[in-house]
């Protein structure tokens, strides 16, 4: 077949794939986007709950350590800050995907502990009111 | 003559139908940053059947698939079982609506719209089963291999289109 007549008769599919690409390339782009760490926070969620007041990425090095034991509960996370990126470092579940998943440093990134429901996110909190919870 | 047509066409069923189930199982071991989340090879089977018989053979498949590989993993009405349904419901519905009203595309764009729609299917389930929109950033990666598998897909179901087998299925399957 000639290239001609391929881009005829490709040329709905190569329309639908580039638009399908760019919509991902430009998603992933807005997810990687280095951005400065002063005004950006991590979030440790246990389902809908949030259970760490929120860390400043602009902060020292620390660990965070996550221990919910109840009943039907039994999580043991530790969330590590370390050079303006966080990760979860240590968890009791079986799969590790959250602690393979390693570092993140960009707003709307996040970690996913699926087994223990714990979810980290970072935000860009300029200009917002910073959520402290009672402990 | 008709009996002899349908026992081909019901062998052929279900000779798709186990290769359908056998690639949903094993791409269920491939590892992914969200549980459940599968890349949608098993597709290949249900574009051949979409495009060599009516819809609601490829549909009955595509849901027999869903079933049997979550009864197989033990995931049967957990949120694997309902990202899996969801990605193949949701991927089918555009599959069909882009054969048949959308002229322009051919086999590649059809299957790129599934794969793509199939992606997103499991990630909106995932956002509703974790009660947040958390998952949704892993939606670009995933998306993006669901492309690359789309395409692959799409590659080697035009190639079995054109074997001799199933073209005379088809043309079986049209006179019956």
């Amino acid at each position: 077949m000639k290239a001609k007549d391929f881009f005829k008769k490709h040329l709905g599919d190569l329309i639908l794939g580039t638009t399908l690409l760019a919509t991902s390339c430009a998603l992933l782009g807005y997810y990687l986007w280095p951005r400065s760490s002063d005004n950006l926070y991590a979030y440790v969620y246990h389902q809908s709950t949030q259970i760490l007041d929120p860390i400043s990425l602009a902060g020292e090095d620390k660990e965070y350590p996550v221990e919910i034991h109840d009943e039907n509960t039994d999580i043991h996370m530790v969330v590590t800050l370390k050079d303006h990126q966080v990760a979860v470092t240590e968890s009791n579940c079986k799969n590790q995907s959250c602690v393979r998943q390693g570092y993140i440093s960009s707003p709307a990134q996040t970690i996913i502990c699926s087994p223990n429901q714990i979810y980290v996110y970072i935000r860009d909190m300029t200009g917002k009111e910073i959520t402290v919870i009672d402990v | 003559m008709s009996k002899k047509l349908n026992v081909h066409k019901i062998a052929f069923l279900s000779v798709m139908l186990a290769l359908a189930i056998v690639l949903g199982y094993v791409e269920s071991f491939i590892p992914s940053w969200v549980p459940g989340v599968k890349p949608g090879l098993a597709n290949l089977v249900i574009i051949i059947l979409l495009y060599t018989f009516p819809f609601y053979d490829a549909l009955l498949v595509s849901l027999l698939r869903v079933f049997v590989v979550a009864l197989l993993r033990g995931t049967i009405f957990q949120m694997p079982f309902y990202m899996s349904l969801t990605g193949a419901l949701l991927s089918f519905a555009l599959m069909v609506l882009a054969k048949y009203l959308l002229k322009f595309l051919t086999i590649y764009g059809v299957s790129l719209l599934g794969a793509y729609a199939h992606a997103l299917g499991q990630i909106i389930i995932a956002c509703i089963f974790t009660e947040t929109t958390a998952a949704f950033y892993y939606f670009p990666f995933i998306s993006l291999i669901s492309l690359a598998s789309g395409l692959l897909t799409a590659f080697v179901a035009d190639r079995l289109l054109l074997s001799e087998p199933i073209r005379r299925l088809k043309e079986e399957d049209e006179e019956s």
